[in-house]
């Protein structure tokens, strides 16, 4: 895909509700990348076990669920430390890019995590933040981002929003989440973890949610310049777009009519249509009511294509990493599209008429998709959806 | 650890109307206020392109309270967040909910220092003493779950965002809202700036409705918020 800095193709990428006059955007790269999972660090091990759908939900370990209902999550061994953890997939991803020490002092850290001190560590998110940019030579950002699952999503498109408006020219975005006892705690007193231990999206006879370790690293870019300086583009943020369904305070819209306009914002931003998107990774927590909820607002958005657009959740596979999940996803999404491989929809039982979609059962799916959505939606009717571009 | 589901009794209904929750530490939704109202914090100078039209705090004068919101319970913070929007709102809109054209099209930014704290320091009470989380912390245990409450009542439709800033919470939270309204999936956004702490104590709060452009016909412009940071 083109540079956008090109006059031609700005206008039909000028940002919606913006006049003809918006000055020239320039597309956004994803030059690095870094992750930890319940696998391990690596993205290896994360597309290996996403393509194959195999799971890592077990009996937590990592502190005492003695007399729970329900006693599963994905984490990985130990109580590895979460700016630890931070830490080493920001240099992992700044490896990716390229980016050296003397580059680093001026690009911002744009972290989601958690706010709470108790999850974060005694100097809380903000804190959390300050230490990590300090430890990988980065610029402290002004703030943490904490809108729970579409956190990580709404820094991604405040970076991207900043570089496609030349107001930015490189920033690392970050985000993390370890399964800890107060979440823990907290779902499983809500009854939104998954009695049987699984989660399986958009499947008959889903039950819920579990908790997954999640700590990824993206670096962002202009994708001119980091082609310029001959720096790989792994894919672009082609295009991101943000809603609100206006409806309740933690149950999504039932006619999904928020999320649709989420991707419309995306697409058009993108200046894409909906029949070159092919492949979703979806939200798909497995909690009955929401998992329904995307699926009627995916057929909004795609209409008569939505029967057509392969989706999964690979949070069947590595969990909710709540703040974290978005870039997980984003990762995941990337990965997938350079793979060739569509990941596996896993856990699945079974078809729910409330949830027609073309899931991706069973095996990977080869495909070359040009474009692809990673969704997210979170308490409060809070909705995001990012445009991968293929890079 | 050994949380239990919610009982649903009796006792269980009128804890939850009376802003508490049983076996727990009870704090008072209406809390204490300090003799005079916070004075409002710096900020910084707005995108010429952007304006204040609404500005509210909390407290506004010795004894302000708080209205509870049905469901949440123990910490002041969700209160104090929504009591300030309806306030900035109010005197703006009117009467809930927003013209339907503007709020499909008005974000909500949420600037707060370490979140929820109250709620956090319940859910840890709560493990350290081996007691059961009470389920609606779960319903609450995000900022969102406010945010949410004030957007369904206004019907404010526009992208949610809720950080956490390093510096001055109204000013970054500025500074958000400008990067929504120039990136063009908001015209309009509400940001609300709560000072929290856990036990209630020496809560405050702003909040600013700010637009792009020049501002609507027919609407007041209220004398405090025409300077560039004067809401702030």
């Amino acid at each position: 895909m083109p540079d956008g800095q090109a006059g031609g193709d700005a206008a039909h990428r000028a940002a919606p509700g913006r006049g003809g006059g918006s000055p020239p955007r320039r597309d956004v790269a994803v030059t690095g990348m870094g992750v930890m999972s319940a696998f391990g660090r690596g993205t290896g091990p994360l597309l290996r076990h996403v393509s194959r759908g195999t799971h890592a939900f077990a009996d937590v370990t990592r502190f005492d669920v003695t007399g729970c209902r329900v006693r599963s999550a994905a984490h990985a061994p130990g109580s590895p430390e979460l700016a630890g953890e931070l830490v080493a997939v920001v240099e992992d991803a700044c490896a990716d890019a390229a980016i050296g020490p003397g580059e680093r002092a001026g690009c911002p850290l744009l972290l989601a995590a958690h706010a709470e001190p108790a999850v974060t560590g005694a100097a809380g998110g903000a804190g959390l933040a300050a230490v990590v940019a300090q430890r990988c030579g980065l610029r402290a950002g002004p703030r943490i981002y904490t809108a729970a699952c579409v956190a990580a999503s709404t820094a991604v498109a405040d970076a991207a929003a900043m570089i496609a408006s030349g107001s930015l020219d490189r920033a690392v975005v970050a985000a993390g989440y370890l399964v800890e006892p107060g979440n823990f705690a907290l779902f499983h007193a809500g009854r939104a973890l998954a009695r049987d231990g699984r989660i399986r999206p958009f499947s008959a006879g889903r039950q819920g949610t579990l908790l997954g370790d999640g700590v990824a690293a993206v670096v962002l870019a202009p994708a001119r310049a980091a082609r310029g300086r001959g720096a790989g583009v792994l894919a672009t943020v082609a295009g991101w777009g943000r809603t609100g369904d206006a409806y309740h305070v933690c149950q999504p819209r039932p006619d999904g009519a928020g999320l649709a306009r989420a991707v419309d914002s995306a697409l058009r931003r993108a200046g894409a249509a909906p029949a070159e998107v092919g492949y979703i990774n979806a939200n798909g927590t497995g909690t009955p009511q929401s998992d329904a909820a995307e699926a009627a607002g995916l057929r909004r958005a795609f209409g008569d294509l939505a029967g057509g657009v392969p989706v999964s959740s690979t949070k069947s596979v590595h969990g909710h990493a709540l703040e974290a999940s978005a870039l997980v996803e984003l990762v995941v999404t990337v990965l997938a599209m350079r793979s060739g491989t569509l990941p596996v929809n896993a856990g699945f039982l079974g078809a729910d008429a409330d949830c027609e979609l073309d899931l991706v059962l069973g095996e990977p799916r080869p495909a070359q998709p040009r474009y692809a959505l990673s969704v997210n939606f979170a308490f409060g009717g809070a909705n995001t959806a990012l445009l991968v571009g293929a890079g | 650890m050994s949380p239990r589901p919610a009982t649903g009794s009796p006792a269980a209904e009128q804890d939850r109307a009376a802003g508490r929750v049983r076996g727990m530490r009870d704090v008072p939704v209406a809390v204490a206020v300090p003799a005079e109202p916070a004075a409002a914090p710096a900020g910084e100078a707005l995108p010429q392109d952007m304006a204040i039209v609404s500005r509210a705090s909390w407290p506004e004068r010795p004894g302000d309270t708080l209205t509870p919101i049905p469901a949440f319970v123990v910490s002041s913070f969700s209160p104090l967040v929504a009591e300030v929007a309806d306030r900035c709102l109010r005197a703006y809109h009117g009467t809930p909910p927003a013209p339907p054209a503007r709020g499909a099209r008005t974000a909500i930014v949420l600037a707060s220092r370490h979140g929820d704290v109250g709620t956090t320091a319940a859910v840890a009470q709560a493990l350290a003493e081996g007691s059961r989380v009470p389920p609606l912390l779960f319903f609450q245990s995000n900022v969102n779950a406010v945010v949410g409450y004030v957007a369904a009542r206004w019907g404010l439709a526009g992208p949610i965002v809720c950080t956490c800033p390093v510096g001055d919470l109204i000013a970054d939270g500025l500074e958000c809202a400008a990067l929504l309204l120039a990136d063009g999936d908001a015209s309009e956004a509400l940001v609300i700036a709560a000072d929290h702490g856990s036990a209630g104590e020496g809560d405050s709060a702003t909040a600013v409705l700010v637009a792009t452009g020049t501002r609507p016909p027919g609407r007041h412009r209220l004398a405090a918020a025409d300077e560039p940071g004067g809401a702030t």
